[in-house]
């Protein structure tokens, strides 16, 4: 090659890489066949993932020490090798024993080691469980522990000539449920071929899913550096674009064709022995993935459709039942993946043939932490349970015997129960646990462990629980990384464990306060009992004792160490809740969901923080996602509500009004948000209707407070001061003290915000309407006291005092300072918008009308950003009406005497019915009669 | 104990001209970086490895300490060291060929259906081939991958040892890189 050819290839590439799509394509077409054939080699090599983008030292230790030289014995991590199975174009394939589960497996070893990314990605193909996926358990640097399958190919099988048009539409349909499963999280299989496919006693398993490279782009293993397979690739695949999830339905369909015919599909077609059949292969190999159906659930309906030739169709099911039956001891063992991470399981009480009642509830309980931190098995929550029982009309806190376990399970369509009985043997403890299938009642799973003595056997019972989690499927990944030991994890006292399981179910029946004593009696039993301090603190918080509260909360953090990773995930997140330092909150809340997905609750945690942060969109996704796995509990709607009311989207949010009363979910925090929407629409007759729902109700103090507020907006403070007052009463009366006294505080930052200091100077509080009314000394003090309260919380520290301090500077008559306080508010104005106006009020102090008029348009443009979470600022209806007022003035001031007038038309249209005597509407009305 | 000084006038000299005083250099460091990447290869946990761009560093520190150089020079040096370090890794390459009767292992493949991309032929021998190759057409963008590649260089190493900027030295990073991976592909 000359260096000025060099140089043309070297202008194009670059000038190519530059572009994408069809820029790229176009700029291509214009050039000589050969350079641009020169170019295109180039370009098609991955980006990432190569060999070369470590330095040479490091390919050279590995070629030294990669697993070719694995033979029988040698040890890789904590699988023992013990025979080579084959090599393929990625490396070896070895048959292992994962030494902690005694559990063969298949390792598939690469040349070198995996890429970071290759690694995140395998680790997202682990997520994969179903009974017709080969599992992928583990990845290691430079191998892939597997699922052993043993059988043969669909390939090798297909050597022997065709299969039975029953049979292939037995496997297609196996096929096709693997793809659904893949395809519903985002995981195409790119290289879907014969040869990747096993026929094993169980049915079909699909092997290597996602871990083919796809063509042009870097998706996957550059590493693995195994294309498709030309033959079963998709058109759009072979011009080297990315795959979809029709890509793979492309593939079936040449497997499906080959399956019926016994050839691989070519030019020359032949007959598929079944009409329907062949209308199916046809769509699948349509040339535009636009015509192919453009989900594997569609196949699969249509597959269901073809109805098989009946007589041999009965021959092959009774064959396979046949099967099942013989295989019943091999299945017993071998059978892994039984149930999938969107299966349910729900516990049995144990069986305690000892006589010694210390075993009764406790294993249970133990089992059911031990059980929870699996992120792939789904415990039924007790509360759930509970509601099963009472439509079993069983009373509340039934025993859940095996049969009524197997009851709630078809009931709910869970997958599967678990049960375990404990008896003695001797001087020795024998613990046996049994996973039972609800629909055949085929026994899944059965563990059995000894302990030598009574102090042992919470220790033997998480040996037993951890085996089971390996033997229901779950891939050991996930196993090794959420796994702490049952004694560590809780306590390691029978009697502790005892209490708090009774604690359980009190809390799971809504009795936080018989929660409270028996909680005490654990954690003085055992005073390093994490997670009971954890649940006392949530009790004390139900009770409204939230000093305690917090104490409570810090306990359980100190000892965070000692939990599980599911209640550490909790502990963690809750208490940085109680220390107010909310972004390690919100991290601590993703972790949980990240950890246990399936979780409503962390989901409806997560979503809370976000709302209250004004991060409303991610709010809404939260909620909507905790409702998808809990529809039958009022948190994660009021989620959606909070975000679409804030948001302004109320249409949406008005679609409840019909949905929720009729799934039963009705509780007061529910018309709360319909009586805010009422509001936000002025809807009288919905206000009406609202109000009377909480007519006489123990809540009706929420009513009440934003009647008070709702007055406010019209500037009606001597009605909203009542409201307040009978709010406050009324939720003292309740033993509300701190609700009462922030009824009392909105009152006075009302009057306090209307121009009339005398309530907040009777009352000594709240500092920020002390510091507006000049009492900068007081303000200040009760601040300190805040500080000392929580010296961490982020919302304190950058919102709400900085607010008290500017407050205080433009008293002083210093409004530049004001705003140079209010900037660390920003991140969080969405949803406080007291520093908003403030800073609204500062820029008309320094006379900057336009910038002031912009502030206090945040407010009124979003009208439901004042009333969406008012619950916790009770007050948020005067900064919405009076934020019309300082548009009016900003408008003025910056000389536009048109927008001025007309944000005064609106103030006054708001305030009609005002009382004449606010000193701010006087004060309102000279201004626009000096603008005349 | 090695004295900084030595190393340091043999750098100046080398600077001025004078080709003894590069041979004089590179034996040292070639002695001292083999026992180094000698020591690193035997290692078997590549887990325990040192960070990425650690050897030809490490050989600074080792032969010129904390002395006080020009920037250049100590551009200079290590773009020396990078390549006393490929040819360490090519005669170790080939010391272990020899030991392996009959080269590489033949790999069979059992499912026939498959095409297999052979997979880039990841031996630093192969490499070492390509890029001699490579050097005739594009002899600064062979230069890049052997800083990079073999001596481990920063960006803005390369960018003093090659005296271009740091955009020529992404674009042609970019491109050798395809180049030699389509070339070990075929």
């Amino acid at each position: 090659m000359t260096p000025e050819r060099f140089q043309q290839i070297e202008a194009l590439y670059h000038a190519a890489r530059s572009k994408t799509g069809p820029e790229r394509a176009a700029l291509l077409a214009a050039t000589d066949p050969e350079l641009r054939q020169a170019v295109e080699s180039l370009l098609e090599q991955p980006d990432v993932g190569e060999f070369l983008d470590r330095p040479a030292v490091e390919n050279a230790i590995g070629a030294d020490t990669t697993v070719t030289m694995l033979t029988a014995g040698t040890r890789l991590g904590p699988y023992r090798i013990e025979r080579k199975l084959g090599e393929g174009g990625m490396g070896e394939v070895f048959r292992a024993v994962d030494t902690r589960l005694g559990r063969a497996v298949a390792i598939k070893t690469a040349h070198e080691r995996f890429s970071a990314r290759f690694e995140r990605e395998a680790r997202a193909i682990s997520s994969l469980n179903h009974p017709n996926i080969c599992t992928l358990y583990d990845v290691g640097p430079n191998y892939l522990v597997m699922e052993l399958v043993e059988g043969e190919t669909i390939a090798a099988r297909l050597k022997r000539g065709p299969l039975p048009l029953n049979t292939a539409l037995l496997y297609a349909s196996q096929i096709a449920a693997a793809l659904v499963e893949a395809h519903s999280k985002s995981i195409v299989h790119r290289d879907l071929k014969p040869g990747n496919i096993m026929i094993a006693k169980t049915g079909v398993k699909v092997l290597d899913f996602g871990l083919a490279k796809s063509g042009g782009d870097e998706t996957l293993t550059a590493s693995l550096a195994v294309m498709g397979t030309p033959a079963y690739m998709s058109p759009e695949q072979r011009e080297g674009k990315p795959a979809d999830a029709r890509s793979d339905i492309y593939s079936f369909g040449c497997v499906l064709y080959e399956m019926v015919t016994g050839t691989r599909i070519g030019a020359q077609r032949r007959h598929v022995p079944s009409r329907k059949m062949e209308r199916i292969v046809n769509r699948c190999l349509e040339e535009d993935p636009g015509r192919r159906w453009q989900s594997a659930a569609g196949l699969e309906r249509e597959l269901r459709s073809v109805t098989p030739a009946s007589s041999s169709w009965k021959i092959i099911t009774a064959s396979a039942a046949l099967l099942a039956v013989f295989a019943g001891a091999y299945l017993y063992f071998h059978r892994s993946a039984k149930l999938t991470d969107k299966d349910t399981v729900v516990l049995a009480d144990f069986v305690n043939k000892t006589g010694d009642p210390i075993f009764d509830g406790t294993l249970r309980q133990g089992l059911a932490i031990q059980l929870e931190q699996s992120p792939f098995l789904k415990i039924m929550d007790d509360d759930e349970a509970q509601r099963v029982l009472r439509l079993m009309r069983l009373p509340p806190g039934s025993p859940i015997t095996n049969q009524t376990a197997r009851e709630i399970c078809v009931r709910e369509g869970a997958a599967a129960t678990i049960d375990g009985m404990i008896g003695s043997l001797g001087k020795n403890y024998v613990i046996s646990l049994h996973a039972v299938a609800c629909q055949d009642s085929a026994t899944i799973a059965r563990e059995q462990v000894q302990a030598g003595d009574k102090e042992h056997v919470l220790n033997a019972l998480g040996t037993a629980a951890t085996a089971m989690r390996g033997k229901l499927g779950e891939s050991h990944n996930s196993i090794q990384k959420l796994n702490r030991p049952l004694e560590k994890a809780t306590t390691s006292s029978l009697e502790a464990l005892q209490y708090y399981s009774a604690s359980l179910s009190k809390l799971s029946v809504g009795q936080g306060l018989a929660a409270i004593p028996l909680l005490e009696r654990a954690t003085a039993i055992d005073p390093n009992f994490a997670d009971a301090y954890y649940r006392l603190g949530a009790a004390y918080e139900q009770a409204g004792d939230m000093a305690r509260s917090a104490e409570c909360a810090r306990r359980a953090f100190g000892l965070a160490d000692r939990v599980s990773e599911f209640e550490r995930d909790e502990v963690t997140a809750y208490y940085y809740r109680a220390t107010g330092e909310v972004d390690k909150e919100v991290d601590g809340w993703q972790l949980a969901v990240r950890n246990y997905p399936r979780e409503w609750g962390f989901h409806n945690q997560l979503g809370l923080i976000y709302v209250d942060l004004g991060r409303y969109e991610e709010g809404l996704k939260e909620g909507l996602e905790a409702v998808r796995l809990r529809p039958d509990t009022d948190a994660p709607y009021r989620r959606q509500l909070d975000a679409y009311i804030s948001l302004d989207r109320i249409p949406e949010a008005k679609q409840f009004l019909g949905i929720l009363p009729k799934k039963g979910i009705d509780g007061p925090r529910i018309h709360q948000r319909f009586l805010e929407m009422a509001f936000v629409e002025e809807d009288q007759a919905a206000i009406d209707k609202e109000i009377q729902w909480f007519a006489g109700k123990p809540e009706e103090y929420l009513s009440l407070g934003l009647q008070a507020a709702y007055r406010n907006v019209h500037g009606r403070r001597r009605e909203s001061k009542e409201l307040y007052r009978r709010a406050s009463e009324m939720a003292l009366r309740r033993g509300l003290k701190s609700t009462a006294s922030e009824f009392e505080e909105a009152d006075a930052r009302a009057d306090a915000l209307s121009g009339n200091c005398q309530t907040a100077r009777r009352l000594g509080r709240p500092p920020s309407a002390l510091a507006m009314c000049g009492d900068e000394m007081e303000a200040e003090k009760l601040a300190a006291e805040m500080s000392k309260l929580t010296p961490n919380g982020t919302i304190w520290n950058e919102v709400q005092h900085p607010a008290i301090q500017a407050a205080a500077a433009m008293y002083r008559d210093e409004p530049a300072r004001s705003v140079q306080l209010l900037a660390s508010a920003s991140a969080y104005e969405r949803s406080y918008l007291e520093p908003v106006y403030l800073r609204g009020l500062a820029y008309l102090r320094l006379k900057k009308g336009g910038e002031a008029a912009a502030e206090f348009q945040k407010i009124t443009e979003h009208k439901g950003e004042s009333w969406g979470a008012t619950w916790v600022h009770p007050n948020w209806g005067l900064f919405y009406s009076l934020s019309y007022l300082g548009r009016a003035r900003g408008s003025a001031l910056a000389g536009d005497t048109q927008g001025a007038k007309k944000a005064f038309h609106e103030f006054f249209e708001l305030w009609k019915d005002a009382d004449q005597e606010v000193p701010v509407f006087k004060q309102a009305r000279a201004e626009y009669a000096s603008l005349q | 104990m090695h004295d900084p000084t030595e190393i340091t006038t043999l750098l100046k000299a080398w600077g001025s001209g004078d080709q003894a005083a590069l041979d004089r250099l590179a034996e040292r460091v070639y002695g001292e970086l083999r026992v180094m990447a000698r020591r690193h290869m035997k290692n078997e946990r590549p887990d325990n490895t040192l960070q990425t761009t650690g050897l030809v560093h490490e050989v600074y520190i080792r032969l010129v300490g904390t002395t006080k150089i020009e920037w250049h020079e100590r551009a200079q040096f290590f773009a020396m060291a990078a390549r006393m370090m490929r040819r360490i890794l090519v005669d170790a390459a080939r010391a272990r060929m020899s030991h392996k009767r009959g080269g590489l292992a033949v790999k069979v493949n059992l499912d026939e259906t498959a095409v297999l991309s052979p997979g880039p032929d990841r031996s630093i021998l192969a490499l070492d081939e390509a890029l001699v190759a490579f050097s005739q057409v594009a002899p600064r963008q062979a230069r890049v991958v052997e800083l990079r590649y073999f001596g481990g260089l920063t960006e803005e190493e390369i960018v003093e040892a090659l005296n271009i900027s740091p955009r020529t030295v992404r674009r042609d990073w970019d491109l050798a890189r395809a180049w030699l991976l389509r070339e070990l592909r075929h």
